[in-house]
């Protein structure tokens, strides 16, 4: 190697060399080698992410918005005692308005709903507000009267129709008889979110009714709870009937399990006299005597089966069952 | 950068002789000294001379400073030598090794140095210059006395070669007082020399008729032993007394010859007597042409040199690796400071963020909540329908209730309700084939799963065969679609259909 290749070798090196100390310095300086940049600009991309979707958001922000008072204004309000009592009103009113006789209007306390996707938010820092603040309040109303088929259809097709907000849990319909006079239970759940009150314009909304009233006519004309009339023939005379001897026979048999719900005062079951008629609703631990000797106690109700006690005999019933056929 | 040395200074053994220059666009003369020394001085008391130095320059106003000291021709060796390295820092040791063999003393007595002529092929031809040690520490003995600083001890005939023309072949003749000096000068490079010191009877400075014989005997023996050469020009440094002999000392050599009267290079206002030499060793040369007997050069230190050289690399990747780190950290910083900026915006963009997602979610609950809509009249109009079409029937009741209607959030993110609808009827038929039929079309529908309730059997309270049904189904509305003539708008609907739901017609 002569003295000019050695020069350029040496040159090279003192080049190699300072070039590796400055980019080493730099590298150190900058924080590349030990991962501290990196961290920054992870951190730097994770705040313009933040940045972004906000900025995303904003624009969304609107039709959120609209979203939101399109719920808030098909509801009576945003405080419990104002939904609450124009709750009442506007069940009262509809139930006059279309025939219902002797409507009875009950309100059941206020739920306060949360929302379902808590774990959304953490439950440590301003995130624990979000997660704790509820979406909603539900107030839910029993509505009892009694009407014709025609009232009764009205009144269900009305209140479904009504522009507020609302929905209806439970029915029951209970003719008399004749069939000609029907009562009507309903429970109605409406919501509110509190604080948060609408425009003020619920009356001037038309109704949304999802099919109109004519649909139903054909029921109310034939009234499926009525037997059509006959015409009266006149009696023949009476026959001589043979005296037979009484039968004793279990009142437990002329009483049908027709349903369990939850009324306003807790759950109910629903039993009705086979020949009679008559109904009872009895709820839990209420004690209500049928026939001459026994005094039923209502234990216990879960979906479709009631447990009753007779005297020291507990037995279930299953709903659509007579009560002298318990379940095994 | 080293400072420029301004004075020279030629201590002879009965004269003293300084000049000292302003260095400027143009180099000037500040003052010189030329002074014998008194008989009081003995010639061998080095500090004695160096007090009368010192002395007579005061007097001069040169001040004292970094000088560079003449030797006398006379008492250096000269010698060229060509040697065969490529590698410049061989040449001391090589220089020392050739020089030592032709020197009539030890080579520890003596003081080697060099200057480099001419680099070929092969390698270096330089020219050695030697010198008895004792002379130079005379001179250091001296300068000492003097309060100077020797900055460098170069031959007095250097100092005469760079007055020489740099082109035509000149021999120059320094009469220096107390001899002469010779020197032929081709292409700025000194070929031959020769010094010679002399005595006039008496003691005192040699007379013409001393000098012209030496010079003629000097030239012709050069002349003899150098061969055919072009005749050079004879230039004559010196003072008044000599220009008297210009004359003969032409005729003695056979040289055109002229008397040394100024350079263009140096303006002068003052005495220049014996000091013309001295000028020319203050006049800027490059490095590898001077000689310093002062600081001989040595045979670098490899190793040394390796080891400086390895720590001024490393010094200087230090450096450099600092800046480096410098910038670095100051980019580091830059975008340290962007991800503060952007984390103060962040978190007051973030509460928006949650602001909205809470309310997205609040929105989804609420449709996925009002989805749920039964159309209990459409159940009533399924299970009463058997009944009226086919007559002899007769409900007793009808109770529907909504279950399992709460809404849940999948992880998938969603918002999802599956609501089951359950139907109690009771009813009574005319006849068994009645209820069997009403039962019959209910069990067909497939939209509802019916379980028949009671017994088989007589007791009806209106008519003879009575029978129960209780029915589920996942069927919210079991009517038809709702057309758009039929009912107005509703404004959930569109929401509606974005939730998964289990009901709905």
């Amino acid at each position: 190697m002569n003295r000019r290749q050695r020069k350029l070798v040496f040159i090279s090196t003192v080049i190699g060399v300072l070039a590796g100390g400055g980019i080493l310095g730099w590298g150190v300086g900058s924080g590349r080698l030990d991962g501290d940049r990196d961290e920054v600009v992870r951190k730097i991309d994770l705040y313009r992410n933040v940045l972004l979707t906000v900025r995303g958001e904003r624009k969304e922000r609107p039709a959120l918005d609209q979203r939101l008072a399109m719920v808030i204004d098909r509801s009576l309000g945003s405080q419990l005692e104002s939904v609450d009592s124009d709750l009442r009103r506007r069940l009262a009113m509809l139930a006059e308005s279309v025939g219902v006789r002797g409507a009875s209007v009950s309100t059941v306390g206020a739920a306060v709903v949360a929302t379902p996707a808590a774990r959304e938010f953490s439950r440590s820092g301003n995130e624990r507000a979000f997660r704790d603040e509820p979406d909603f309040v539900l107030v839910r109303a029993n509505v009892n009267g009694v009407g014709s088929i025609e009232a009764v259809v009205r009144f269900l097709h009305e209140l479904d129709a009504a522009p507020w907000l609302k929905r209806i849990e439970q029915v029951r319909l209970d003719p008399d008889r004749e069939g000609r006079s029907i009562a009507i239970a309903v429970r109605v759940a409406t919501l509110f979110i509190p604080g948060l009150a609408g425009d003020g314009e619920l009356d001037q909304r038309p109704p949304s009714a999802r099919r109109p009233q004519s649909r139903y006519g054909a029921l109310v004309a034939a009234n499926p709870f009525s037997l059509p009339e006959v015409p009266v023939i006149p009696p023949e005379p009476a026959a001589v009937i043979p005296v037979v001897p009484v039968i004793t026979v279990d009142p437990r048999s002329g009483w049908l399990l027709t349903g369990i719900m939850e009324g306003p005062d807790g759950t109910e079951a629903w039993l009705r006299q086979i020949k009679s008629g008559e109904t009872i609703e009895l709820r839990l631990a209420e004690e209500r005597r049928i026939g001459r000797k026994i005094v039923l106690q209502l234990e216990s109700a879960t979906g479709d089966i009631a447990s009753f006690r007779v005297g020291d005999e507990t037995f279930r019933v299953l709903v659509g069952s007579t009560l002298d056929r318990p379940l095994p | 950068m080293a400072r420029k040395i301004q004075l020279a200074v030629d201590v002879g053994h009965r004269a003293l002789r300084a000049a000292k220059i302003r260095p400027g666009r143009r180099t000037s003369l500040a003052a010189t000294v030329f002074e014998a020394i008194p008989d009081s001085v003995a010639s061998d008391d080095a500090a004695a001379i160096g007090a009368a130095l010192g002395a007579a320059m005061g007097r001069a106003g040169l001040g004292v400073g970094p000088a560079v000291f003449a030797l006398d021709r006379s008492m250096t060796s000269f010698k060229r030598l060509e040697l065969p390295t490529d590698d410049p820092d061989e040449l001391p040791e090589m220089v020392q090794i050739a020089v030592e063999r032709e020197l009539p003393i030890d080579a520890e007595d003596a003081v080697i140095d060099f200057s480099i002529i001419e680099r070929t092929a092969d390698g270096f031809v330089v020219e050695a210059v030697a010198v008895p040690r004792r002379e130079i520490e005379r001179i250091h003995a001296i300068a000492d006395a003097a309060g100077l600083k020797v900055a460098r001890i170069a031959p007095r005939c250097h100092g005469a070669m760079r007055l020489a023309d740099p082109v035509d072949p000149t021999l120059f003749l320094d009469v220096t007082g107390e001899g002469l000096e010779l020197g032929l000068v081709e292409h700025g490079i000194l070929k031959w020399s020769r010094g010679v010191a002399l005595d006039a009877v008496g003691g005192g400075p040699p007379t013409a008729d001393e000098l012209v014989p030496e010079i003629r005997r000097s030239w012709l023996s050069y002349r003899v032993s150098a061969g055919d050469i072009e005749s050079p020009m004879l230039l004559v440094l010196g003072g008044e007394q000599i220009a008297d002999s210009i004359g003969r000392i032409s005729e003695a050599t056979g040289l055109t010859t002229q008397r040394f009267i100024g350079d263009r290079r140096v303006q002068t206002n003052v005495d220049m007597r014996g000091v013309w030499p001295l000028v020319g060793l203050l006049l800027p040369t490059a490095t590898d042409r001077q000689v310093d007997l002062a600081a001989p050069r040595r045979t670098p230190d490899r190793a040394a040199k390796f080891r400086q050289k390895t720590l001024g690399i490393a010094g200087l990747a230090l450096v450099v690796a600092g800046i480096g780190w410098t910038i670095g950290q100051s980019q580091l910083d830059a975008i340290r400071s962007e991800s503060a900026d952007l984390l103060s915006k962040a978190r007051v963009g973030k509460d928006e963020h949650l602001r909205f997602k809470r309310d997205v979610l609040r929105a989804d609950h609420l449709d996925a909540w009002a989805s749920v809509r039964p159309a209990w009249l459409e159940h009533l109009l399924v299970v009463a329908a058997p009944g009226i079409e086919r007559g002899g029937t007769v409900l007793d009741e009808f109770g529907g209730f909504l279950e399992d209607e709460r809404v849940a959030f999948t992880s998938e993110k969603k918002f999802v309700v599956d609501p089951n609808v359950r139907i109690i009827v009771e009813g009574e038929s005319q006849s068994r084939d009645a209820a069997a039929e009403v039962r019959g079309v209910l069990v067909a529908d497939d939209r509802y799963v019916l379980r028949t309730t009671g017994a088989d059997a007589e007791g009806g309270r209106r008519l003879p065969y009575p029978f129960g049904f209780s029915m589920r189904t996942k069927v919210v509305d079991p009517g038809p679609v709702e057309s758009e003539s039929e009912s107005e708008s509703e404004p959930m609907s569109d929401a509606e259909s974005d939730v998964e739901s289990g009901g709905g017609a």
